[in-house]
């Protein structure tokens, strides 16, 4: 209930701000529509929506009735917070760095982290396994292939 | 007739046949491997194909499309986990011939059924589609946002989760496309002063975003246990019996996943649903269905194919993609610099029936590739998801990076990555934000011009027959959700994501 009741919350204030940003570009006329008119129209449906779906719910008080239930959703434990976090985290770094490093040396690191920590792959393993696929996925896309991809400090 | 000609001139060539082969082999493999699919797949190998010629760089992503359907049946009858969505229904009935000792067949069946439906739909696309693009311009641009709505009514309908939900990721998508500079009046719309989105939000940085990322971080809440039923396959052939129950679900699947492949918002999904409804309904021992009936595999399966085929239709002939995997496909169109409609076929024959030509040859190789490679599929099939998402990772980097060269673009994706993590988690299906994000530009331009034409005057676009007619369908659809009976059926099918 109060994950769906903040989402409903979420999607209303998204579809206000969209509505006041597209106003903001010009609506127009209909026999001269201005750059914000669908902006408008499609942000007040998110709006109308999400209050809908705020009424909906406390109106009702209680869980209504599971949005998949072919699947339904197990709540967040903390094991998987950190799973998924720590991804999040080793990706925000990554992509802060690429440039700078480049792509072999810091995939390389990358992928060794996460062959070590989520494989349970021995380190003595998982840096030579890393590096080879780093040097390979290098080789075929930008060499092959001609794709850019930053040589950063070893270029 | 010189039209597939011409097609088939376009795909025997060397070139075109490596990128067919290689646009199967990968289609088979994502289809395969549970942790990505056909979407991820082709929006990491949409940078590779800005460099190719434009047919050769369509043949291999159309080639990844097909070639999903046929590799998403493999761990459906092995292991019980669809591949990708279109392929849950076989699970049903081709996982129980598995665990009967009777993978082989159900694996033969499944991909000699695939052939033949997706062969059937290819010849179906080369009659139908010269009087369908003939008749598309006389389309006005009325007509054109009456067939936007359906498609994305469509969508909304068939996806999971409820109607409002589709709606809200839908409206979110078409506000999305429309970011970047109004190409009408110059005015800069949601770009937050950064020079990177003047342009709009790239269709590849979404993409990536909202699969290849979402999907990675969805599958981390779980180590997913795969177990295969058997290690060996044994006999592959069908028996006699087995022939002669699959014959009618095949012919029958392969025609109604070419109807209901033609829709707006349609495809393989429904199809194979439908199919499978069809074959019980159709059936004099109903009660086998859910227990290893050959029919409930060879019905569905050759609808799918037959479905992920005709989809081609109104994308190649209207312009307008039927689903999500076709959108992306409309993207890499776009980039080559061709507008998929019905001048297609005049502007870039080479093009559109090379495409056409490619599948009679694609579906070829895949029942070459599938049943002597099954052994290979299964190995893969052991690769730990431990080991399989780093790869990924990096696939989705180097898919944004080579074709922005932004790490901006980088930090976007994983934004976007949250972002679809976060819509998924809490009921949201992906599908119509995306074809949203790809049909709201086309919307806005067509809705612009009717009212600019018509001075205003809204009333004119129930004044075409056409717009009218997909806009009463798209009201009748609507409505048809918010039945009980029907809003529950709809609700327990499960997600219809990744196209």
């Amino acid at each position: 209930m109060a994950i769906e009741l903040i989402s409903k919350v979420l999607w209303f204030v998204v579809g206000l701000v969209i509505v006041w940003l597209a106003i903001g570009m010009g609506v127009g006329r209909l026999d001269e529509p201005g750059a914000g008119m669908m902006s408008v129209g499609f942000g007040g449906v998110i709006a109308l929506l999400g209050l809908g779906g705020i009424v909906h719910l406390l109106i009702k008080r209680r869980p209504v009735q599971s949005e998949n239930p072919g699947q339904p959703q197990e709540p967040w434990t903390r094991a998987m917070l950190w799973r998924i976090g720590g991804v999040l985290v080793l990706l925000v770094v990554y992509v802060a760095l690429l440039e700078r490093v480049g792509f072999v040396l810091l995939t390389a690191a990358l992928m060794s982290v996460l062959f070590g920590a989520y494989a349970g792959i021995r380190w003595v393993w998982a840096i030579p396994l890393a590096t080879g696929l780093a040097v390979a996925n290098y080789a075929l896309f930008k060499l092959a292939l001609g794709t850019q991809l930053p040589a950063g400090i070893l270029g | 007739m010189s039209g597939l000609l011409t097609g088939l001139s376009v795909a025997l060539q060397p070139i075109n046949l490596l990128f067919c082969f290689a646009g199967v082999f990968l289609g088979t493999l994502v289809g395969v491997l549970p942790g990505i699919g056909p979407v991820t797949a082709m929006a990491l190998l949409l940078p590779i194909t800005i460099g190719a010629p434009p047919e050769s760089g369509i043949i291999l992503l159309a080639g990844i499309y097909y070639g999903s359907m046929y590799g998403g049946s493999t761990t459906s009858i092995l292991i019980n986990v669809p591949g990708e969505a279109a392929s849950v229904v076989t699970c049903l009935d081709g996982h129980q011939m598995a665990r009967n000792g009777r993978a082989g067949p159900a694996l033969a069946i499944a991909a000699i059924g695939s052939f033949i439906a997706g062969t059937f739909a290819v010849v179906a696309m080369s009659i139908v589609s010269a009087p369908l693009a003939r008749a598309a311009l006389m389309l006005a641009p009325a007509d054109y946002v009456g067939l936007m709505v359906l498609g994305l009514v469509m969508v909304s309908f068939i996806s999971s989760g409820s109607v409002a939900n589709a709606i809200l990721t839908a409206s979110l998508g078409i506000v999305l496309g429309l970011a970047g500079i109004d190409t009408m009046s110059g005015v800069s719309r949601f770009t937050f002063d950064r020079p990177e989105l003047l342009e709009g939000i790239d269709v590849i940085t979404l993409v990536v975003g909202l699969f290849g990322i979402s999907e990675v971080l969805q599958n981390l809440e779980h180590s997913v246990q795969r177990r295969l039923v058997t290690d060996t396959i044994g006999r592959v052939m069908p028996s006699r019996e087995d022939w002669r129950r699959s014959r009618g679900p095949i012919a029958r699947g392969s025609l109604l996943g070419f109807l209901l492949g033609l829709l707006p918002g349609g495809g393989a999904v429904l199809a194979s649903f439908a199919s499978y409804g069809l074959e019980k309904r159709w059936s004099k021992t109903p009660e086998q269905f859910g227990k290893g009936a050959v029919e409930g595999l060879a019905g569905p399966e050759s609808a799918n194919n037959a479905a992920a085929t005709a989809a081609f239709i109104p994308l190649l002939t209207l312009g307008i993609p039927p689903n999500v995997v076709l959108g992306i496909l409309l993207g890499a169109l776009i980039i080559q610099g061709i507008q998929p409609g019905p001048l297609l076929m005049v502007n870039n024959p080479g093009v559109f029936w090379g495409v056409v030509a490619s599948m009679y040859i694609g579906n070829l190789m895949l029942l070459v590739l599938n049943l002597p490679l099954v052994g290979l599929w299964i190995q893969l099939l052991r690769v730990p998801y431990g080991v399989l998402f780093p790869m990924i990772l990096v696939f989705c980097v180097i898919g944004v990076y080579g074709t922005t060269g932004s790490t901006f673009q980088l930090g976007l994706m994983t934004a976007f990555g949250i972002l679809g993590y976060l819509l998924r988690r809490t009921g949201y299906d992906l599908a119509p934000l995306i074809l949203g994000f790809v049909l709201g530009p086309l919307l806005e331009a067509n809705l612009r011009r009717t009212l600019i034409a018509s001075d205003g005057d809204w009333s004119y676009l129930l004044t075409r027959p056409v717009g009218l007619a997909c806009l009463l369908l798209a009201l009748a659809l609507i409505i048809a959700a918010a039945l009980p009976a029907i809003k529950a059926r709809r609700e327990t099918f499960g997600p219809a994501d990744q196209g």
